[in-house]
Parts: C-alpha cells; sequence; structure tokens
C-alpha cells in the first residue's frame, strides 16, 4: 500500500514549460476555459475534469500530481496533451475545486497505486502507464522536461513510422517505375486502356499506404480514351504523379511548406487535434460552395469557406476547404449550408498551398448571410488559381468567385467570360440551363473550382441570395 | 461522341500563351510518349526547355520534361478572350421577383414531393404576379415537353424568357416557339375547390377512424386533399394529427397528412407573399383565393 503524499500545485509557468512544443502549448491556453469543463476536481493526489470537445463523448482527462502522469482519452498523440495541460493550468490558477474523485480517476488512480513504478519516489527512472493512453512525465530540478514516457511504445511507435515509410518509399519507387515503363511502352499500347491496369496499380499504392496517390491514378484511367486527343491529357497526369513520386521520395530535401504539400498529396494524414492545435484565423467565413463527388465506395464531400478583406474594391479572398467523407450506405452530411455565414474560427492543414482546413470553436451560430461576396475579374481569379498551382504543381482545383456572363461557344460549350477574358465550364456540368436561365443573358455571381479542365461552378448569387449548384 | 470533345489544351488555349517553343516542345514529348521511347527516343529538348530531361533513361527524361510543360501551362494559364455578343440579353421582365419561400416550395414539388400539387402552386403565383424563379425554369420546361397544357401555363408566366431559354440553350431540347395543345386535352389547372369541402375533411376523417381508409385508398384520398377549399386544411391536418395509431391506416394518414400540411404551408406563403407584394394604400382589396375561400366557407359555416 502506497502512502498518499501531499503535493505542490505548480505554477502556470511550470505548466507550461510540460508543453510537448509551443502549438500545444498555445492550444493548452485556450482549453483551460472554465466553460469547456464540466465535473472538472482535485484532491492532493490529482486532478481530473471532462473536456467538451466536439466529439459526442467528453474526454475524460487526468493528471496524477505527484508523477504528473497524464491520462486523456482524446486521439492526440502529444503527451501531455493539451486537455491535460489546459487542466493543469486550471489547477493552477486555484479553478478547479476539491471533490470527490469520479469513478475513472479512481479506477486509474488505483491502477498507477499497484504500479511497482507509478511514482517517482520509487526512484524508477521511466513509467509504463498502465493505460495505453497514460505516459508519466517528471519535471527535473532544473524545471526542463524530462521524458520518462513509454520507451516500449515510442519504440513501437517509431517502428510502425519507419514500417508504414518503408512501404511508402517502396510504393512511390514502383509508381514512378511503372510510369517510366508505359512511356517507355508507349501510350498507345492496348495494357493502358484496360482498366484492370490501373486498377492494379492503384491497389498497390494503397497497400503502400499512398491513399491520395492511389486516388489520382483512378481518376487518371478514366481519361483514357476520352477523346481523340487522350493521350495529352494522360501524359499530363502522368507527369503530375511522377514529380508527386519523385518529391515525396526526397521530402527531406524541400522546403517545409512545399513537403508538407507533397505528402498531402500522397496521403499522409496529419493529426486532427495537431492542426486543430496551431494558429486560428478567427473570421466571418461564408460558406461558398459545395462539391460532393465520388470516389470508388466513399463520397467526398469539399466545401469552401471564404472570408474577404475590408477593401470593397478589390478585397482579398481567403479560402478554406473543409473535407468531408461518406463511406457506402453512410451518407456524407451537410454541416455548413451554402449561403450561411459562421463567426469561427479556422485551422489550416500544412502545406504550401493553405486550403483544407478544420473549422475549430464557432463564436455565434451560423446564419444566412444577407449579402453575395464581391467577385474577382475572371483574368485576376485565374491568376489566382496559377499562382496557387505554381506553388503546388499537382494542385488539382482551386476555389474562383467570379461576376462573369456565360458565352456559348458551339458543341455544346459554355465559357465564363468577362471583359478581362473567359475560362470554360468544365465538361460534366449538368446544370447550366439554370444558371443560364438565372443569368438571364447579364452578368452572375458564380463560385467554383478552377481546374485544367476549366470551372465548375458550384453556387450562384441571383439577386443576394445564394443558390446551391 | 467522343471525336467532339476538345482536350485541354484545345479548352483553355493556354499553350499559345507560352509561345510556340512550349507547344512544339509538348508535341514532340507526346508523339514520343505515344510510340514509346523504345521505338522513338525523344528529341532534344527546345531552347528554354533544356534545363529539364537530363536523366539517363530516356522515358524518365520524357516525363522529367513533361512536367515542367505541365506545371508552366497549368500555372501560367491565361483566359481566352471573351467572344462578343453572342448570348443576348433575356427580355426585360419588370414583375416582382418570387418570394424566396415559395421558390423553395416549387423546387421541391418538381423533385417529386407532392407533384400533385404544381397546378395550384402555378395558379397561385400567376394570381400573385410575381416572375417565376428562373432557377426551376428548365425543369419546367422539360417537364412541359410532353404536356402541352404546362407548357402554355409556363411560357404564359414566364412570358418571354422560356423561349429566350429555349434558343439560348438548344441542348434543352425544348421547342422556341411553344407547343400546340390538342383541342380536347384537359386544361393544366387545379382541380375545382369542392363546394362541401368541410364535409369532405369530415368523411375523410370517418374513413380514418373507421379504419378503412387503406394504402389502397391513399391514392384517392390525396386527390381530395388536393382539391378541398384550403380553409379547411388546417381542421384536416389537426384531426389527422391526433388520430390514435392504427396499423392498417398509418402509412395512409401519415402520407394524407404530409400532403395536408404541405398544402397548407404552401398557401400560407403565397398569402404571405400577397400582403407583402400589395399596394401598401390598399392592402385589403387583392383577397387571395385561399381567404376569398375562407370568407365563402365562413358562410357556410365554420369547420366542425
Amino acid at each position: 500500500m502506497t502512502v498518499p503524499t501531499t503535493t505542490v500545485r505548480p505554477t502556470p509557468e511550470q505548466v507550461v514549460l510540460l508543453a510537448p512544443d509551443r502549438a500545444a502549448a498555445a492550444a493548452a491556453t485556450a482549453a483551460a476555459d472554465p466553460g469547456a469543463w464540466s465535473a472538472a476536481g482535485c484532491d492532493d493526489e490529482a486532478v481530473w475534469g471532462q473536456y467538451i470537445a466536439t466529439s459526442a463523448e467528453p474526454y475524460e482527462v487526468a493528471v496524477d500530481l505527484g508523477g504528473p502522469a497524464f491520462r486523456c482519452s482524446c486521439p492526440s498523440r502529444k503527451v501531455p496533451c493539451k486537455h491535460c495541460l489546459g487542466l493543469l493550468l486550471l489547477h493552477a490558477e486555484q479553478r478547479v475545486v476539491p471533490a470527490k474523485r469520479l469513478p475513472f480517476v479512481q479506477q486509474w488512480m488505483q491502477r498507477r497505486d499497484r504500479h511497482p513504478t507509478a511514482h517517482p519516489a520509487a526512484e524508477v527512472p521511466a513509467v509504463q502507464g498502465a493505460g495505453d493512453d497514460e505516459v508519466g512525465v517528471a519535471p527535473d530540478a532544473t524545471g526542463v522536461r524530462t521524458s520518462r514516457s513509454a520507451v516500449g511504445d515510442q519504440q513501437q511507435r517509431d517502428q510502425r513510422r519507419l514500417d508504414r515509410a518503408e512501404r511508402m518509399r517502396a510504393g512511390l519507387t514502383e509508381l514512378d517505375r511503372w510510369l517510366a515503363d508505359r512511356v517507355r511502352a508507349g501510350l498507345a499500347s492496348p495494357e493502358l486502356a484496360d482498366p484492370a491496369t490501373w486498377d492494379r496499380l492503384a491497389s498497390r499504392l494503397v497497400d503502400a499506404q499512398c491513399g491520395g496517390l492511389a486516388n489520382r491514378v483512378k481518376r487518371v484511367a478514366t481519361r483514357v480514351g476520352q477523346h481523340a486527343r487522350w493521350h495529352e491529357d494522360v501524359l499530363e497526369e502522368m507527369a503530375v504523379l511522377h514529380a508527386l513520386a519523385r518529391g515525396a521520395l526526397r521530402t527531406s530535401a524541400l522546403p517545409e511548406m512545399l513537403a508538407d504539400g507533397v505528402h498531402a498529396a500522397t496521403g499522409l494524414t496529419v493529426n486532427k487535434d495537431d492542426v486543430l492545435a496551431g494558429v486560428a484565423s478567427t473570421s466571418r467565413w461564408l460558406v461558398a460552395g459545395e462539391s460532393r463527388v465520388r470516389e470508388d465506395r466513399i463520397t467526398v464531400q469539399r466545401t469552401w469557406l471564404c472570408t474577404q478583406g475590408d477593401d470593397p474594391a478589390s478585397p482579398a479572398t481567403t479560402w478554406a476547404m473543409v473535407l468531408a467523407f461518406g463511406a457506402f450506405g453512410n451518407e456524407v452530411t451537410t454541416e455548413h449550408v451554402v449561403g450561411t455565414e459562421l463567426h469561427a474560427d479556422v485551422h489550416w492543414y500544412p502545406g504550401a498551398t493553405p486550403l483544407r482546413a478544420l473549422v475549430g470553436r464557432q463564436h455565434e451560430p451560423p446564419a444566412p448571410a444577407h449579402r453575395a461576396p464581391t467577385p474577382h475579374t475572371v483574368a485576376d481569379a485565374v491568376a489566382q488559381a496559377g499562382l496557387a498551382v505554381a506553388r503546388e504543381p499537382w494542385l488539382e482545383r482551386y476555389p474562383v468567385l467570379v461576376s462573369a456572363v456565360l458565352v456559348p461557344v458551339g458543341n455544346g460549350r459554355w465559357m465564363l467570360a468577362d471583359h478581362t477574358g473567359a475560362v470554360p465550364i468544365a465538361p460534366g456540368f449538368w446544370r447550366l440551363a439554370e444558371v443560364i436561365a438565372v443569368s438571364g443573358g447579364q452578368p452572375l455571381t458564380i463560385m467554383g473550382e478552377h481546374s485544367a479542365d476549366g470551372v465548375m461552378p458550384l453556387s450562384m448569387w441571383a439577386d443576394g441570395v445564394a443558390v446551391a449548384l | 461522341m467522343t471525336e467532339s470533345l476538345p482536350s485541354r489544351q484545345h479548352v483553355t488555349g493556354s499553350a499559345s500563351v507560352l509561345g510556340a517553343s512550349a507547344a512544339d516542345e509538348w508535341a514532340a514529348l507526346v508523339a514520343t510518349a505515344v510510340l514509346g521511347t523504345d521505338r522513338r527516343l525523344p528529341p532534344p529538348p527546345l531552347p528554354g526547355w533544356d534545363a529539364w530531361g537530363r536523366a539517363a533513361d530516356p522515358a524518365v527524361a520524357v516525363l522529367d520534361r513533361s512536367v515542367a510543360i505541365v506545371a508552366a501551362r497549368r500555372a501560367g494559364a491565361c483566359p481566352v478572350p471573351a467572344p462578343e455578343g453572342v448570348l443576348r440579353p433575356a427580355p426585360f421582365d419588370d414583375r416582382p421577383l418570387c418570394p424566396l419561400p415559395c421558390g423553395i416550395r416549387l423546387a421541391r414539388i418538381l423533385a417529386g414531393e407532392h407533384d400533385v400539387l404544381l397546378p395550384e402552386w402555378l395558379a397561385l403565383v400567376e394570381g400573385l404576379g410575381v416572375q417565376l424563379p428562373w432557377v426551376s425554369l428548365p425543369t419546367l420546361l422539360l417537364r412541359a415537353r410532353r404536356n402541352p397544357r404546362l407548357d402554355q401555363v409556363v411560357r404564359r408566366l414566364a412570358r418571354g424568357r422560356a423561349a429566350w431559354l429555349a434558343d439560348a440553350v438548344p441542348e434543352l431540347g425544348v421547342s422556341v416557339q411553344g407547343l400546340v395543345p390538342k383541342a380536347d386535352s384537359p386544361p393544366f389547372a387545379p382541380p375545382p375547390r369542392m363546394p362541401d369541402s368541410g364535409a369532405v375533411v369530415a368523411s375523410i376523417v370517418t374513413l380514418f377512424v373507421d379504419g378503412q381508409a387503406t394504402w389502397a385508398t391513399a391514392g384517392q384520398l390525396r386527390i381530395l386533399t388536393a382539391a378541398i377549399d384550403p380553409v379547411w386544411l388546417p381542421s384536416l391536418v389537426v384531426e389527422l394529427s391526433r388520430m390514435p395509431f392504427q396499423a392498417g391506416t398509418e402509412r395512409t394518414r401519415a402520407d394524407v397528412l404530409g400532403l395536408a400540411e404541405f398544402r397548407l404551408e404552401m398557401h400560407r406563403e403565397i398569402d404571405a407573399a400577397r400582403i407583402a407584394t400589395a399596394p401598401s394604400t390598399a392592402p385589403s382589396t387583392a383577397p387571395s383565393p385561399a381567404s376569398s375561400s375562407a370568407h365563402s366557407s365562413s358562410s357556410t359555416g365554420e369547420p366542425a
């Protein structure tokens, strides 16, 4: 049986020193909001609480002050995570009142008491936590944190990371070799017209955990035989795949932002908590458009948010793209309705062209926007898209917001035109007649995705009211 | 069919902006890639494009050089000069815009939700004197291709914009002049209001109480619900809402109740729009069909 020890309450400065990185320290400050906690309590040995997150269930957070050791049910891999740090900050500021332990805290502390290495008094250098999500960190005499985290866990994580990197390397090398083989044999080779050829490659890329590249390969396959000059389209996409494969094999030699972009394009995921721990952009975001694409058995929904600067003549437009996925039989839900406005924090994923983002805290409930956003000229919009593509040549689409008239160019094709030029409307847009009917031949504010095929309209504004397309 | 689709390069016209060297370089690379580097080695890069393609493997060199061209072309894409004066503007329409809730209601009807109410919606909006919600015009015209009477109604409501749209978008497959209905074809109009709507509502409720409103009778009950005087709709909604659960009639009850609620909301939206668009000098001089019906019904007695 262990003798309870009375611990000294840490100061906020000491708590901040426990943070694994600067982002976590910043996020901890935000998490130290008493309104975000329920059932928070403390005693001489521990402090605990339930953090009300955006997920269905609150995160169960507990900190053993004797270790200190941390337990949190959030998915973050950081130890201590921002919730533990936020709770400790609250405790340091004496905003956690003494209370009876919650059941999960009681069980966890009992397990720790039984554990021979639970307390630093035992003078054991490293602690293997009782739970998977528990890791101990002991401040040393100088106040600099010293990791006592589970060495075994860390080794396993490192090993998993190495295994994945090796699989990805093998997949990328194979992809690049496959591309060269196709160019060697010729794009006119009948093998290329066989969908199984592409499917096999995509499957191998999935096995290599390069999901992003696998999806691209499947999209390239659909271009084979699409029109008389399909070889050009396919060579174009193969060249981009080649660049991505080569880039992904040498990310250490790339600038950090570019490497992040390559990682995202190849399919490496970033932890949501890490993204949310980044610096937020707080603004009034207009839900400008939404697109849904069926990829294999998954529906990918892109919701485009935009915010504009103060200059009414030519406001700079900042974009953010929120991705949502719906598996077969579990359709994706529309969280943000086109035409509404959010006053919210937006956190971007890392990359040379920050587009993909998460919506963090919403400061006000969404409300219908009462006016259309200020559009750009066609030339400006295309130039912005070009700039983004120059930063990340594999970028497949970029949002544009233009005021333009629709102009037929024959053969069933239409363009969006203004005094600065015209861009084609992408093939496959099937609600053209509705846009033309609303426009009445007059300029119309249209938001769409600009790609190598043209602009795919996603929404339009008729008399200030957004219409999703 | 696929022959008619132009390639990306042709569509965007961006290669021309990059200059002839890029176009020539790209054409040479495509020709080599189509044949395969086993059969044909890539030509030496043109001036300005010789920084890439130094790989020893000709296939890799083709891919490297292609990346340079593709990146330059995509990043440097420019709009093409705008064609001028190809699409003439639609005829001017001085009527007020269709209120947003009414437009949303029409979109729901056209999407298949209680489409038995389409004739009534069109008649109510015609009485309101507002524009059609233009976003639904193509769907209405497409639906009217097999119904000349509906075509007549839509063109009357859309005024010149229906013919303008049909002319502007020939792919829609809609006649510019409009369709000529047969003389004996029935008009596309809402069913005549039943003078004894109160009794009809009572009959419908009795059918449910007696458990005789099975799914087989649902079609007939829907027609009746669509034809009763709107002033009786609240009574019908209340009676059906408080009806106890009966396994044999529940599906029919939900269906008829949904229609009654939908129609009631439709009339409320039109009434609200009428109040909003009525001249401020004479707000009560243009009673709605619903309110006029209410007057006529109230003279015959309140709903039970």
